[in-house]
């Protein structure tokens, strides 16, 4: 499944009744959809946070393939970007060190298997994958 | 759909989902309490790192004061998404 979004924070209920029906038709967990959900508006939102003058839609690309959901994000205005370098967020640190941001990449970080990012001269695409439990529903 | 309720005991009720649409109108809640209060997680069925965001943000406020929040009534994801956050270090947790 693929579906193009309009470069927007109010686009986050459409890509959540997006992954709504990705979820149904492959008959996933409720787990799996709170993380395909997390994954989804914690990506989408950092897109816009990072490059607002952008105009492109947003693609989003869903797919189950041996067990393995597989997760692609896809912004043809984007600004360079390497998710690899994205900052690191102290679980442990006090409430006092606690900063305010950060704590979306960390969670798809914790949530997923694998996340790799491609950049080319303005077209970014981010693949993550998460393994799945054997049994659905 | 999200709903947030202050009542007159401290409580404040969430329910729905908690997304990044939804952060302006739980800061309008969250900012209006100066002491300790309980957050009911019961009816809550999804929160982003936004909304997490608010609580945090509220916590390190109100610690300023001696006060604090009360998390209670996580159903089990949300409850995996604060562990993986760390926050059951700085929030005081009761699950449902």
């Amino acid at each position: 499944m693929r579906t193009q979004f309009k470069r927007d924070i109010q686009s986050i209920s459409s890509v959540f009744e997006f992954a709504k029906s990705f979820v149904q038709q492959n008959q996933l967990d409720s787990q799996t959809a709170f993380s395909l959900d997390l994954i989804l508006e914690e990506i989408f939102s950092n897109i816009l946070k990072y490059n607002k003058g952008g105009k492109a839609e947003i693609g989003i690309e869903l797919c189950l393939d041996n067990n393995i959901l597989m997760i692609q994000i896809i912004d043809e205005c984007s600004n360079p970007f390497d998710f690899s370098e994205a900052g690191s967020y102290d679980s442990s640190a006090s409430l006092e060190k606690r900063p305010i941001g950060k704590l979306g990449l960390h969670l798809v970080k914790t949530l997923t298997d694998q996340i790799s990012s491609d950049y080319q001269t303005g077209f970014s695409k981010l693949t993550i994958k998460k393994k799945l439990k054997e049994l659905h529903v | 759909m999200f709903e947030i309720k202050l009542t007159p005991e401290k409580v404040i009720l969430l329910s729905g989902r908690f997304d990044s649409l939804q952060t302006d109108r739980a800061l309008q809640i969250f900012g209006s309490v100066n002491e300790t209060a309980t957050v009911d997680f019961t009816q809550l069925e999804y929160i982003s790192s936004a909304g997490m965001s608010v609580l945090l943000a509220t916590q390190k406020r109100l610690r300023n004061k001696g006060q604090q929040l009360k998390l209670t009534g996580m159903n089990p994801h949300v409850r995996e998404i604060f562990k993986y956050a760390g926050f059951d270090m700085i929030f005081d947790i009761n699950s449902a």
